[in-house]
């Protein structure tokens, strides 16, 4: 055979197993497109190559114009096969083209729609994508058919403007945007955002855009407000002062009321950029008082820096001088990549700790000097006895050192006596937690000799009140001691003294006793005899008596009678010194009463006006008092005697606590030059012919006032009346 | 002696395979498209052995045309194969 017959018919074999295959996979689905193309260039080839084979085989010439029409179709089959291949590439890019856009429409936070302008100005949907539904709840359909009513399901409130926005929109050719609400069939209202852009496609204009769902949306930008809200006012309500600034340039963001009230200025100083620096280099300064750069600020620190300040203590320099201190703790923001984007500083004010702080240290110092330079021994103990402090004084009261002291157990150098004392009172103090005043300790001084300290202390008591020892102050009274007992010497002896001066006074005084009452009834004996045998002459003998001889005998017996009057009145005067005093409540104006009904009786034609305070109380011996009240209330009546409207007013007043009476009268008077003899024994500012007395009254009212604790003045003009004023401790 | 259809195919087949190559990159989306092309590009070397025979060597160039018929032949229907029986060609 012909080897070129051989190939022919294997390729007429090789193509009917092809011609086979492709029948068999007509309905398969890589074949769908092209299996016509394809059948035919294989049935072509085929008939080429049965064509070929038939001719050289040398069977029949027959398919020669068969070969010469099918040698040319071949070629251009395979272009066929080709363009074919290439449709359907490019149908399938198209499909997954439009199921990509399909995923996205669908998949998209929203619906996607187009919507074209008619040249008429009417418009319609092009295209709506199924998330309608989904997202609003507007039934599906056919949102493209010229029949669909969208305006049916936008709230009645928003439909008037949608309309003027898409009709602007159109007319503008501008961008359209708008916020409405859906009024979906379940009668729910859901908020939406719509947004476009116009384009030119064709002759038509077109606006693809999207509608938002703004439900979730506008809940969380209700929440955002919410929280901003919230975290405001809690920043605002912040005690300690708050700088929230935008990174980079750190810009104040957010400035608290406390920090406001911190710096002293308005929001403006601090969120304006040229202010704030200027304020910066002005007001704020480190503890040691230097200045602050800008970028050393802890809030610049954590923006531009990112370190983190911790308890920085500032100073503030208000416009007004004012320095304030503040504990600045700063910190960077960042986002969720890591960058900063804004920095916190919080600073509460700690001006008044600082202060407290800075008393307390000065107070501690002043203590500390005081302690120190104290002559009194200062000193602590623990619950052993064992001294855990002790000031410098030791050193001068005791002789030892404060290192020889403290760590040690002084109470080894106590007298026996009161060691045994003390430490059988220690357990005591310590489960009553109580100290001890005013003890008295005799201490054994480094040179041997003891020394009086009169110890007084307080317990320590820790945070949970548990005792833990003592401190106290233990002065040094040996001095003291040595001087009470000189005192207590000198005492003795001085109450020694006034024993035997008491002794003497005392038989003194019962030789005075025995003397004046030898005189009272010694002198009285002879007087009664002259002024009786007087008398007697005169009533037996008055006929053979002339008128000088009578007036004589009536002078004698006057002058006897005074004399009698005189005795009488130093003898009162010597019973009232010597009497002892009975206190008891007095009735003062009633007593006045009594008096002035006495004086009334001896004198009935005199016409006196008497003023007599009300319920005038007193303390003291009632006979001694009506003593005084008589000669005090008798000068008056005596001493007004020439006024023709006399008054005599007792009454009295409480003088800083103390009760003082007066008696005033508006006689005579005197001259307050001679004030000082008034209250003197037989002293007299007035003669006798005017005012008949001894000069005793007065100077018995002074003893009776001193013997109760009180005293006695007197003011007066003369002509005018006279005042006495008293008081009466007791 | 050459004949004037031998060209026109040559010709033909010349443009077929410069269109082809012109589109190659979408075409290599085609499954088993080399299985495919090799097969095309057998066939046009047979086209142009026929028409050199013409100049030389005419029965071995002859021979070598028809060889390349056969085997454009096989390639082809190894693609129809491939591309109707294989898992790969179902997926397209």
């Amino acid at each position: 055979m012909n080897p070129v017959a051989f190939f022919d018919i294997l390729s007429l074999l090789i193509t009917s197993v092809a011609l086979f295959s492709v029948l068999c996979c007509w309905k398969r689905a890589p074949l769908r497109k092209i299996r016509y193309f394809l059948f035919g260039l294989l049935f072509l080839t085929f008939i080429y190559s049965l064509s070929l084979a038939v001719e050289w085989t040398g069977i029949s010439k027959a398919f020669d114009p068969v070969e010469d029409m099918i040698g040319d179709l071949i070629p251009i089959w395979w272009a066929f096969i080709i363009y074919a291949f290439l449709q359907q590439i490019a149908q399938e890019k198209l499909k997954a083209s439009e199921q990509k856009f399909q995923d996205i429409a669908n998949n998209i936070p929203g619906v996607v729609y187009q919507l074209r302008v008619r040249k008429d100005g009417s418009y319609y949907f092009n295209y709506v994508s199924p998330r309608l539904e989904h997202s609003f709840g507007i039934p599906s359909g056919d949102p493209t058919h010229p029949e669909f009513d969208f305006a049916h399901w936008i709230h009645p409130d928003d439909e008037q403007r949608l309309f003027e926005s898409i009709n602007q929109a159109i007319a503008q050719r501008n961008d359209w945007q708008f916020e409405g609400r859906f009024k979906t069939p379940t009668g729910e209202v859901r908020p939406f955002r719509g947004i476009s852009s116009p384009m030119v496609l064709g002759e038509e204009l077109v606006f693809n855009g999207v509608l938002i769902d703004m439900t979730e949306s506008q809940a969380a930008e209700e929440e955002l407000a919410k929280m901003q809200a919230l975290l405001k006012a809690a920043i605002d309500q912040t005690p300690a002062g708050i700088l929230i600034a935008d990174a980079p340039d750190v810009s104040i963001r957010i400035v608290n009321a406390a920090a406001l009230n911190i710096y002293g200025e308005a929001e403006e100083a601090l969120t304006n950029a040229a202010a704030l620096q200027h304020w910066i280099n002005q007001q704020i300064f480190h503890v040691d008082g230097s200045p602050y750069e800008v970028s050393d600020l802890p809030l610049a620190k954590a923006i531009l820096k990112g370190e983190t300040t911790t308890n920085e203590e500032m100073v503030i320099r208000r416009d007004n001088g004012e320095e304030l201190w503040v504990n600045a703790n700063a910190a960077p923001v960042k986002n969720g990549a890591g960058e900063i984007v804004a920095g916190v500083v919080v600073f509460p004010d700690i001006t008044d700790r600082k202060k407290a702080e800075l008393e307390l240290r000065e107070r501690a110092e002043t203590i500390r000097a005081l302690v120190e330079t104290s002559q009194d021994w200062i000193w602590s103990i623990d619950l052993h006895g064992v001294h855990t402090y002790c000031n410098p004084a030791v050193k001068n009261i005791l002789g030892y050192t404060v290192e020889e002291i403290v760590g040690n157990r002084s109470f080894d150098i106590l007298h026996e006596d009161d060691r045994k004392a003390v430490e059988e009172m220690i357990p005591l103090w310590i489960a009553r937690k109580m100290g001890w005043r005013n003890l008295l300790l005799r201490w054994r001084h480094k040179d041997g000799s003891y020394r009086y300290l009169e110890s007084n202390s307080v317990p320590i008591l820790d945070a949970d009140g548990n005792i833990t020892g003592f401190r106290g102050v233990d002065r040094d009274i040996t001095e003291r001691k040595i001087a009470e007992a000189e005192i207590q010497k000198l005492n003795e002896e001085l109450e020694e003294r006034v024993q035997k001066r008491t002794a003497q006074l005392e038989a003194a005084n019962r030789e005075l006793e025995s003397f004046s009452y030898s005189v009272s009834h010694d002198l009285r004996a002879p007087l009664r005899s002259i002024d009786g045998f007087s008398q007697a002459l005169l009533e037996d003998c008055h006929d053979k008596l002339d008128g000088i001889e009578s007036d004589y005998l009536i002078r004698v017996r006057n002058a006897t009678q005074r004399m009698s009057r005189l005795i009488d009145d130093l003898l009162k005067l010597s019973r009232v010194t010597r009497s002892e005093i009975r206190e008891e409540h007095i009735d003062l104006s009633e007593m006045a009463d009594e008096i002035m009904a006495e004086l009334t009786r001896s004198e009935p034609d005199r016409k006196v006006q008497w003023h007599i305070a009300r319920d005038l109380m007193i303390r003291g011996d009632k006979h001694l008092i009506r003593i005084m009240m008589e000669n005090l209330l008798g000068n008056a009546w005596k001493f007004t005697r020439y006024k023709e409207e006399a008054e005599i007013t007792l009454s009295g007043e409480t003088i800083n606590g103390t009760k003082q009476f007066f008696v005033r009268d508006n006689g005579a008077g005197f001259d307050l030059r001679y004030a000082r003899k008034l209250f003197g024994a037989f002293q007299r500012l007035h003669s006798e012919e005017q005012f008949e007395g001894t000069g005793i009254g007065l100077a018995t009212v002074q003893r009776i006032i001193n013997q109760h604790g009180g005293r006695i003045w007197a003011e007066a003009e003369l002509g005018k009346g006279a005042t006495f004023y008293f008081t009466l401790l007791s | 002696m050459m004949q004037e259809r031998e060209v026109y195919m040559l010709l033909l087949g010349i443009g077929v395979a410069v269109f082809a190559f012109s589109r190659r990159m979408e075409l290599r989306q085609v499954k088993f498209w080399r299985i495919l092309m090799t097969g095309f590009h057998i066939l046009l070397l047979g086209w142009i052995l026929t028409v050199l025979e013409t100049f030389f060597w005419g029965t071995a160039l002859n021979f070598m045309e028809h060889l390349c018929y056969a085997a454009s032949a096989l390639f082809v229907t190894l693609w129809c194969w491939k591309i109707c029986w294989q898992k790969g060609g179902e997926q397209s």
